[in-house]
């Protein structure tokens, strides 16, 4: 009798069940539609995973040792909470995946990675709004949980969890999943705003091919953009430097054992450690709070607001240019890559079938990963 | 929200807008130098191809104008040899110098058409490929 009285099944609770629905849709998604398979398929794996009652996977337990820890608990207070390593070696991978050629060929589309920031702002000031009124309708979020939550307006998932890991770490959880469940649904969220902020001939807008770059230009850009954005603020050196040592590797030519190793082995590996312990970290207490709602909410907001940011400063960047920007790569400024980029090139598309935006789309997508790096880099200089 | 509170949650806007637009504003710079010193490099590297160009092409006839005269008029056969013998002879130079004529002009064609650097054209990697391409092409013809 006592010992189903400990089983799982007599300790299982609502909550718990409604996560496993949760779980369980995120992997149907992955399967099935084949959204994100590698980030929501571990991660749904890890919903179901974390809530196992009496399982204590996710457990960290430091006075008891080790062996009274869970493994999800141990990766999660090692690898984020305590060390924060595995958004650095996402980094690593991602810099040996970029081709920066886009970015050097028209640097122009910087600009649109950083006005695409304009979500975290948004969602940031959104966020502390609860903390004006006497009776909010939730315990009001600090200064830093608002920081965290409008990183995820950066549609940046590595970028978020650093951020989290360090200013917020009970929120790391929830910001994350909801992070990379809006970054899988750029296909939905962003088509609505980007036809809604842009006219059918402003679709139609034909780019000039980018000129070639040469190899000298591709090997000093990163070395360059590492030297100046950590010494601007030093705090995104982790993502910053790892981000630019993987694409180092990749142009350098001279490593491509090192390079496959960053964007194949090392990448996924830090994929699978990562998403399954976020997903773990979503128990039922979190999730059932009205903060955790009023995330989810934010989460859209910073993340329509940073589509907006993007599309509106290309138009106002047609205003000074002579050759046109297409307005719908600005809406790529929201990191996510390369999805965002691609939903750029498919609504271009759309408007004119001889319309081929992806490569200058990738321009702002790349540029949208180092800004949100260097936002993020920013709060927790003033915040952390 | 305590004043101290708004405050530096006002810094935190202002700072990281600043940085985000500093930065990247400072990639641009960075990028336009990087362009500009490639274009810089194509320009030298398009001049130092010419100029080696110009010093392995064959140096041009001394009295082009003789040659040219020469060559449109056909050799007049020797006085000491049989007619048909020196008809046939005759034909075989003005052949031979004909051939000839056409190989510079087409020389002096590629010559020209070597691809001229421009700020706005394709990348200097590009133009040097194309130059390159250009002046092995005249050698196998001369060889």
């Amino acid at each position: 009798m006592e010992f189903l009285l400990e089983s799982g099944f007599a300790n299982l609770s609502w909550g718990n069940a409604v996560l496993f629905l949760l779980g369980g849709g995120f992997i149907l998604a992955a399967i099935v539609k084949g959204m994100e398979p590698y980030v929501l398929l571990p991660i749904g794996l890890g919903i179901i995973l974390g809530n196992l009652p009496g399982a204590g996977l996710v457990d960290f337990n430091p006075a008891g040792g080790e062996q009274e820890s869970g493994i999800f608990g141990i990766i999660f207070n090692y690898a984020l909470s305590s060390w924060n390593l595995l958004p650095p070696l996402i980094f690593l991978g991602l810099g040996a995946l970029t081709d920066f050629g886009p970015i050097i060929a028209n640097p122009k589309t910087l600009l649109l990675g950083a006005a695409a920031q304009l979500g975290i702002f948004v969602a940031f000031w959104l966020a502390l709004l609860p903390s004006f009124f006497a009776a909010p309708p939730f315990p009001p979020f600090t200064l830093e949980e608002a920081g965290v939550i409008g990183i995820i307006g950066g549609a940046d998932g590595p970028t978020t969890i650093f951020a989290a890991a360090k200013l917020a770490p009970d929120l790391l959880g929830i910001t994350a999943v909801v992070a990379y469940s809006y970054m899988a649904s750029v296909v939905f969220v962003q088509p609505p705003l980007m036809r809604l902020l842009t006219t059918r001939r402003e679709r139609q807008i034909e780019m000039k091919t980018p000129r070639e770059v040469s190899k000298a230009e591709k090997l000093l850009f990163p070395a360059g953009a590492m030297l100046i954005i950590i010494l601007f603020v030093p705090e995104s050196a982790p993502l910053i430097a790892m981000f630019m040592m993987g694409n180092l590797f990749r142009e350098s030519g001279v490593v491509p054992r090192l390079s496959n190793a960053a964007s194949n082995e090392i990448l996924n590996i830090a994929t699978i450690f990562l998403m399954i312990t976020i997903g773990a970290q979503l128990s039922a207490e979190r999730v059932f709070q009205g903060q955790t709602l009023a995330i989810l909410a934010l989460g859209i907001v910073a993340f329509s607001c940073g589509t907006i940011g993007g599309l509106l400063f290309a138009k106002l960047l047609n205003l000074f240019v002579k050759d046109k920007v297409n307005p719908l790569i600005g809406s790529a400024g929201v990191s996510a890559v390369p999805m965002a980029a691609r939903t750029a090139h498919n609504l271009g598309q759309q408007a004119n079938p001889g319309n081929f935006l992806l490569p200058h789309a990738m321009g702002p997508n790349v540029a949208g990963v180092i800004g949100s790096a260097v936002v993020a880099g920013v709060f927790i200089a003033i915040l952390g | 929200m305590t004043g101290i509170e708004l405050e530096r949650a006002l810094l935190l806007t202002y700072a990281g807008v600043g940085a985000a637009f500093v930065v990247l504003g400072s990639l641009i710079v960075y990028t336009l130098l990087l362009g500009g010193m490639g274009h810089w490099r194509a320009r030298r590297l398009a001049a130092r191809q010419q100029r080696q160009l110009e010093e392995t092409a064959p140096a041009p006839p001394q009295q082009p104008a003789a040659a040219a005269v020469a060559a449109a008029k056909p050799l007049a056969a020797p006085p000491n040899l049989e007619p048909p013998l020196a008809a046939a002879i005759a034909a075989a130079v003005a052949m031979a110098q004909e051939m000839q004529r056409r190989e510079r002009a087409e020389r002096a064609a590629d010559r020209e058409e070597l691809p001229r650097p421009a700020a706005d054209s394709a990348g200097w990697k590009e133009q040097g490929r194309i130059a390159a391409f250009d002046t092995r092409r005249l050698r196998e013809r001369e060889r």
